[in-house]
Protein backbone atom coordinates (compact mmCIF):
# COMPACT_ATOMS: atom_id res chain seq x y z
CA UNK A 1 0.00 0.00 0.00
CA UNK A 2 1.29 3.42 -0.88
CA UNK A 3 1.34 5.68 2.13
CA UNK A 4 -0.17 8.77 0.52
CA UNK A 5 -3.27 6.84 -0.51
CA UNK A 6 -4.09 5.73 3.06
CA UNK A 7 -5.39 7.46 6.15
CA UNK A 8 -2.05 9.12 6.88
CA UNK A 9 0.66 10.14 4.50
CA UNK A 10 4.30 9.07 4.73
CA UNK A 11 5.44 12.12 6.72
CA UNK A 12 2.60 11.91 9.19
CA UNK A 13 3.35 8.25 9.84
CA UNK A 14 7.05 9.03 10.40
CA UNK A 15 6.27 11.97 12.71
CA UNK A 16 3.78 9.98 14.77
CA UNK A 17 6.16 7.03 15.12
CA UNK A 18 8.92 9.37 16.25
CA UNK A 19 6.61 11.03 18.79
CA UNK A 20 5.47 7.67 20.13
CA UNK A 21 9.09 6.49 20.35
CA UNK A 22 10.18 9.62 22.23
CA UNK A 23 7.26 9.57 24.68
CA UNK A 24 7.66 5.86 25.43
CA UNK A 25 11.43 6.28 25.69
CA UNK A 26 11.16 9.17 28.14
CA UNK A 27 8.94 7.18 30.45
CA UNK A 28 11.17 4.13 30.40
CA UNK A 29 14.59 5.76 30.99
CA UNK A 30 15.87 4.40 34.27
CA UNK A 31 18.65 5.19 36.66
CA UNK A 32 20.17 1.95 38.00
CA UNK A 33 21.47 3.50 41.24
CA UNK A 34 18.06 5.02 41.93
CA UNK A 35 16.33 1.70 41.30
CA UNK A 36 18.77 -0.05 43.63
CA UNK A 37 18.21 2.54 46.36
CA UNK A 38 14.42 2.09 45.99
CA UNK A 39 14.81 -1.70 46.28
CA UNK A 40 17.03 -1.43 49.37
CA UNK A 41 14.58 1.01 50.98
CA UNK A 42 11.51 -1.15 50.25
CA UNK A 43 13.27 -4.19 51.72
CA UNK A 44 14.05 -2.25 54.91
CA UNK A 45 10.41 -1.13 55.14
CA UNK A 46 9.37 -4.78 55.16
CA UNK A 47 11.74 -5.51 58.06
CA UNK A 48 9.82 -5.29 61.37
CA UNK A 49 13.04 -4.78 63.37
CA UNK A 50 13.95 -1.70 61.33
CA UNK A 51 10.42 -0.29 61.37
CA UNK A 52 10.14 -0.79 65.12
CA UNK A 53 13.54 0.46 66.21
CA UNK A 54 14.64 2.92 63.52
CA UNK A 55 11.50 4.58 62.15
CA UNK A 56 13.01 8.08 62.17
CA UNK A 57 16.19 6.96 60.41
CA UNK A 58 14.11 5.12 57.83
CA UNK A 59 12.01 8.25 57.23
CA UNK A 60 15.21 10.18 56.55
CA UNK A 61 16.18 7.56 53.95
CA UNK A 62 12.72 7.83 52.40
CA UNK A 63 13.09 11.60 52.19
CA UNK A 64 16.42 11.35 50.36
CA UNK A 65 14.91 8.77 48.01
CA UNK A 66 11.91 11.00 47.23
CA UNK A 67 14.27 13.88 46.48
CA UNK A 68 16.23 11.68 44.06
CA UNK A 69 13.08 10.39 42.36
CA UNK A 70 11.61 13.86 42.00
CA UNK A 71 14.81 15.17 40.44
CA UNK A 72 14.95 12.20 38.09
CA UNK A 73 11.36 12.78 36.95
CA UNK A 74 11.85 16.50 36.48
CA UNK A 75 15.40 16.96 35.24
CA UNK A 76 17.03 13.62 34.49
CA UNK A 77 20.23 14.92 36.10
CA UNK A 78 22.22 11.66 36.08
CA UNK A 79 25.09 12.80 38.36
CA UNK A 80 22.97 14.51 41.02
CA UNK A 81 20.40 11.69 41.07
CA UNK A 82 23.23 9.15 41.44
CA UNK A 83 24.56 11.20 44.36
CA UNK A 84 21.15 11.41 46.07
CA UNK A 85 20.57 7.69 45.50
CA UNK A 86 23.89 7.00 47.26
CA UNK A 87 22.80 9.16 50.21
CA UNK A 88 19.43 7.34 50.35
CA UNK A 89 21.10 3.93 50.28
CA UNK A 90 23.51 4.88 53.07
CA UNK A 91 20.63 6.25 55.14
CA UNK A 92 18.84 2.90 54.81
CA UNK A 93 22.01 1.22 56.07
CA UNK A 94 22.14 3.67 58.99
CA UNK A 95 18.52 2.71 59.82
CA UNK A 96 19.42 -1.00 59.75
CA UNK A 97 22.47 -0.54 62.00
CA UNK A 98 20.51 1.70 64.39
CA UNK A 99 17.85 -1.02 64.65
CA UNK A 100 20.57 -3.58 65.45
CA UNK A 101 21.99 -1.34 68.18
CA UNK A 102 18.58 -0.80 69.76
CA UNK A 103 17.79 -4.51 69.64
CA UNK A 104 21.07 -5.17 71.47
CA UNK A 105 20.23 -2.44 73.99
CA UNK A 106 16.83 -4.01 74.56
CA UNK A 107 18.48 -7.36 75.18
CA UNK A 108 20.85 -5.76 77.69
CA UNK A 109 17.89 -4.31 79.57
CA UNK A 110 16.16 -7.69 79.65
CA UNK A 111 19.28 -9.50 80.85
CA UNK A 112 19.81 -6.92 83.58
CA UNK A 113 16.25 -7.24 84.83
CA UNK A 114 16.55 -11.01 85.20
CA UNK A 115 16.16 -12.16 88.79
CA UNK B 1 27.14 63.58 -1.48
CA UNK B 2 25.45 64.27 1.83
CA UNK B 3 23.37 61.20 1.24
CA UNK B 4 26.49 59.06 0.85
CA UNK B 5 27.99 60.58 4.00
CA UNK B 6 24.82 59.98 5.97
CA UNK B 7 24.74 56.44 4.76
CA UNK B 8 28.36 55.85 5.80
CA UNK B 9 27.74 57.44 9.20
CA UNK B 10 24.68 55.29 9.64
CA UNK B 11 26.62 52.13 8.84
CA UNK B 12 29.38 53.02 11.32
CA UNK B 13 26.89 53.72 14.11
CA UNK B 14 25.08 50.51 13.37
CA UNK B 15 28.31 48.52 13.51
CA UNK B 16 29.30 50.17 16.79
CA UNK B 17 25.89 49.50 18.34
CA UNK B 18 26.08 45.90 17.23
CA UNK B 19 29.57 45.54 18.74
CA UNK B 20 28.50 47.05 22.07
CA UNK B 21 25.35 44.92 22.10
CA UNK B 22 27.24 41.71 21.49
CA UNK B 23 29.77 42.63 24.19
CA UNK B 24 26.94 43.11 26.68
CA UNK B 25 25.36 39.86 25.59
CA UNK B 26 28.63 37.95 25.92
CA UNK B 27 29.27 39.35 29.39
CA UNK B 28 25.76 38.37 30.52
CA UNK B 29 26.03 34.85 29.12
CA UNK B 30 29.56 34.43 30.49
CA UNK B 31 28.72 35.54 34.02
CA UNK B 32 25.54 33.47 34.21
CA UNK B 33 27.47 30.50 32.88
CA UNK B 34 30.10 30.96 35.58
CA UNK B 35 27.52 31.18 38.33
CA UNK B 36 25.84 27.99 37.06
CA UNK B 37 29.14 26.16 36.87
CA UNK B 38 30.55 27.33 40.17
CA UNK B 39 27.49 28.00 42.33
CA UNK B 40 27.88 28.98 45.96
CA UNK B 41 30.65 27.64 48.23
CA UNK B 42 29.07 24.74 50.20
CA UNK B 43 30.33 25.93 53.60
CA UNK B 44 27.32 24.49 55.50
CA UNK B 45 27.67 21.04 53.93
CA UNK B 46 31.40 21.03 54.66
CA UNK B 47 30.80 22.11 58.26
CA UNK B 48 28.24 19.33 58.77
CA UNK B 49 30.61 16.77 57.24
CA UNK B 50 33.42 17.87 59.56
CA UNK B 51 31.11 17.61 62.58
CA UNK B 52 29.98 14.11 61.59
CA UNK B 53 33.56 12.93 61.07
CA UNK B 54 34.47 14.35 64.48
CA UNK B 55 31.53 12.53 66.10
CA UNK B 56 32.52 9.29 64.33
CA UNK B 57 36.12 9.70 65.58
CA UNK B 58 34.85 10.11 69.14
CA UNK B 59 32.70 6.98 68.74
CA UNK B 60 35.89 5.04 67.85
CA UNK B 61 34.60 4.42 64.33
CA UNK B 62 38.22 4.39 63.10
CA UNK B 63 38.69 1.04 64.86
CA UNK B 64 35.14 -0.33 64.85
CA UNK B 65 33.98 0.65 61.34
CA UNK B 66 37.26 1.31 59.47
CA UNK B 67 35.96 1.08 55.88
CA UNK B 68 33.13 3.59 56.27
CA UNK B 69 35.27 5.83 58.44
CA UNK B 70 38.03 5.88 55.81
CA UNK B 71 35.44 6.64 53.10
CA UNK B 72 34.23 9.59 55.16
CA UNK B 73 37.68 11.05 55.84
CA UNK B 74 38.84 10.64 52.25
CA UNK B 75 35.70 12.30 50.90
CA UNK B 76 36.07 15.13 53.38
CA UNK B 77 39.60 15.74 52.12
CA UNK B 78 38.44 15.64 48.49
CA UNK B 79 35.66 18.06 49.34
CA UNK B 80 38.19 20.48 50.83
CA UNK B 81 40.41 20.17 47.77
CA UNK B 82 37.47 20.79 45.40
CA UNK B 83 36.45 23.77 47.53
CA UNK B 84 39.96 25.25 47.28
CA UNK B 85 39.84 24.80 43.50
CA UNK B 86 36.42 26.54 43.47
CA UNK B 87 34.70 23.43 42.13
CA UNK B 88 31.76 24.00 44.45
CA UNK B 89 29.32 21.48 43.02
CA UNK B 90 31.87 18.70 43.42
CA UNK B 91 32.80 19.97 46.89
CA UNK B 92 29.14 19.85 48.00
CA UNK B 93 28.65 16.29 46.76
CA UNK B 94 31.82 15.08 48.47
CA UNK B 95 30.85 16.85 51.71
CA UNK B 96 27.33 15.34 51.71
CA UNK B 97 28.69 11.86 50.98
CA UNK B 98 31.34 12.28 53.69
CA UNK B 99 28.63 13.25 56.19
CA UNK B 100 26.48 10.20 55.49
CA UNK B 101 29.53 7.87 55.49
CA UNK B 102 30.63 9.31 58.85
CA UNK B 103 27.12 8.89 60.29
CA UNK B 104 27.08 5.28 59.11
CA UNK B 105 30.54 4.67 60.60
CA UNK B 106 29.39 6.15 63.93
CA UNK B 107 26.18 4.06 63.91
CA UNK B 108 28.18 0.91 63.16
CA UNK B 109 30.65 1.64 65.95
CA UNK B 110 27.84 2.16 68.47
CA UNK B 111 26.04 -0.97 67.31
CA UNK B 112 29.25 -2.96 67.68
CA UNK B 113 29.77 -1.69 71.24
CA UNK B 114 26.16 -2.62 72.10
CA UNK B 115 26.53 -6.04 70.49
CA UNK B 116 29.71 -6.76 72.46
CA UNK B 117 28.07 -5.58 75.69
CA UNK B 118 25.02 -7.78 75.11
CA UNK B 119 27.24 -10.75 74.30
CA UNK B 120 29.29 -10.22 77.46
CA UNK B 121 26.17 -9.90 79.58
CA UNK B 122 24.66 -13.03 78.01
CA UNK B 123 27.80 -14.99 78.76
CA UNK B 124 27.91 -13.68 82.32
CA UNK B 125 24.25 -14.42 82.85
CA UNK B 126 24.67 -18.00 81.64
CA UNK B 127 27.68 -18.47 83.93
CA UNK B 128 25.69 -17.01 86.84
CA UNK B 129 22.79 -19.40 86.24
CA UNK B 130 25.18 -22.35 86.14
CA UNK B 131 26.51 -21.41 89.59
CA UNK B 132 23.59 -21.38 92.02
CA UNK B 133 24.04 -19.04 94.93
CA UNK B 134 26.73 -16.99 93.19
CA UNK B 135 26.63 -13.24 93.78
CA UNK B 136 25.62 -10.97 90.96
CA UNK B 137 28.86 -9.37 89.90
CA UNK B 138 28.69 -5.60 89.96
CA UNK B 139 31.07 -5.49 86.97
CA UNK B 140 28.67 -7.58 84.93
CA UNK B 141 25.75 -5.42 85.98
CA UNK B 142 27.71 -2.40 84.87
CA UNK B 143 28.35 -3.68 81.33
CA UNK B 144 26.14 -2.43 78.56
CA UNK B 145 25.83 1.04 80.03
CA UNK B 146 25.55 3.83 77.54
CA UNK B 147 24.19 1.69 74.70
CA UNK B 148 20.61 2.71 75.27
CA UNK B 149 20.94 6.20 73.89
CA UNK B 150 18.43 7.47 71.38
Amino acid sequence: MRAHEGFLNQWEVTALSLLAFISVGCGVVRHPDLEWAREVYERARQDPQVVRHAGVALDKAGHSLSQAEELWTKEKDVTEVGHLAYIAEKRVEIARVTAQRRTAAEEIQKLKSLP
Amino acid sequence: MSRIFANKWHQKALRRAWLIGSLFGLTAVGSSGCSIMMGKPPTDALFRAEQSVRAATEAKAGQLAPVDFRNATEKLERSKRAMAAKRYEEARRFAESAQVDAELAEAKAEAEIARQAAQELRRASTAFRLKPGAAWDSDIQGSGQGVNKE
